[in-house]
């Protein structure tokens, strides 16, 4: 019995494993807009496969934040959490790799690639339209997240401090972090 | 063009992955404030690759997905050693943040601390405004006109109700399309240097 209970938690974590490559590899090919155009596809990816609450979610985009490098590999954050050690290891590889392999593509044939004006006009279409989604995230992000006026002026200044002074990064993440834990602390 | 043979000195991997590490690890927040550093590190410090190249590479890599940070550098390693190059200078660059996320993720599994807790939501609520920004700037390079401006309407609402970004996506490469094929000329970005299309 206990043998019969070992193998479905394996067939599990493969499902699970499996889901995760092919969820990710979405959501690489399909983040146009930088990184951030892949917060919306991570988070409908994530909540509708009840991978992670909510929350848990919110965390993970924060976490992505704290490392140096770029948004996407919340994709870890999420994997680890799904699928353990070998989760994280697939949902980076998978997240990464289309754009690599555009990357590819691009370098061989962008001079040429540029030339097609129905494709400029896909692109641009494409991407105001991850605008609309990057606004929508922000939106219900925030309505999630800011339940009192201290939530909302840390998320304003931020705004404008980003907009405005083009301060580096780390200061922006470093002072949100600690003027929550003043703020924000249970 | 892509293949041209170019007299410079070649890096070698190792040396390449040394170089993509620096940057890995130093390369905070992504965006323009890393692309400079990236410049600075490949194009000024080691001269593997020259000013206008660099300019070409950033501007092809807006039109692959991805972040852009990690698609200027991909781009970079392919020129200079192929796909090994390619695959090893992505590992070099992303092995740094990858363990610092690990170790966050199992952390705040077993740690419960509350000022930790109250950091985090405090991080948690500057995404908000840094989502603000981002969407400031991209609409920024969007071409102004009706139908961009009623794609971006439309996807915050399909958002906000909860559909499924794929098909946001594809809705939104669709109507492109037609557009294009019912205007017979490409949006314009206008005047900016960016933009290409004019230059046949």
């Amino acid at each position: 019995m206990l043998s019969g209970l070992v193998r479905k938690e394996v067939v599990k974590d493969i499902g699970h494993v499996v889901a995760l490559v092919l969820n990710f590899l979405w959501v690489g090919l399909l983040g146009f807009g930088g990184g951030f155009g892949m917060i919306p596809l991570m988070k409908s990816a994530t909540l509708s496969h009840h991978w992670l609450s909510v929350a848990t979610f919110d965390k993970a985009i924060a976490m992505g934040q704290i490392t140096p490098g770029p948004v996407a590999i919340s994709a870890t954050f999420i994997g680890e959490r799904v699928a353990g050690p070998l989760g994280a290891l697939v949902a980076t590889i998978a997240v990464f790799t289309p754009s690599l392999v555009v990357i590819v593509v691009l370098s061989h044939w962008f001079t040429r690639l540029k030339k097609v004006l129905a494709v400029q006009n896909v692109l641009f279409a494409t991407l105001a339209a991850v605008t609309g989604l990057i606004a929508g995230v922000a939106m219900t992000l925030g309505e999630s997240l800011i339940h009192a006026w201290t939530g909302a002026v840390l998320a304003l200044v931020v705004a404008i401090v980003a907009l405005r002074w083009k301060v580096p990064y780390w200061s922006i993440i470093l002072g949100a972090g600690v003027v929550g834990a003043i703020w924000f602390r249970p | 063009m892509v293949n041209a043979p170019v007299r410079r000195p070649r890096p070698t991997l190792l040396a390449l992955m040394r170089v993509y590490t620096k940057i890995g690890i130093l390369g905070f927040g992504g965006g323009y404030a890393v692309l400079s550093f990236i410049r600075s590190e490949v194009v000024d410090g080691h001269a593997w690759i020259d000013a206008e190249q660099f300019d070409n590479v950033v501007e092809m890599s807006a039109f692959a997905p991805g972040p852009t940070t990690s698609n200027v550098l991909a781009a970079i390693a392919y020129r200079l050693q192929g796909w090994k190059g390619l695959v090893m200078g992505t590992i070099a660059a992303l092995w740094p943040s990858f363990l610092l996320i690990m170790l966050l993720a199992v952390t705040t599994r077993i740690l419960h601390n509350p000022w930790l807790t109250g950091a985090l939501h405090g991080i948690e609520v500057a995404v908000v405004g840094l989502l603000i920004d981002v969407v400031w700037t991209l609409w920024k390079d969007v071409p102004k006109a009706v139908v961009t401006a009623i794609l971006a309407l439309l996807s915050l609402a399909l958002t906000v109700l909860g559909l499924n970004p794929v098909i946001t996506i594809g809705i939104a490469a669709a109507i492109g399309l037609l557009d294009f094929l019912i205007r017979r000329q490409p949006l314009s970005r206008g005047s900016k240097p960016t933009s290409e299309i004019h230059h046949e």
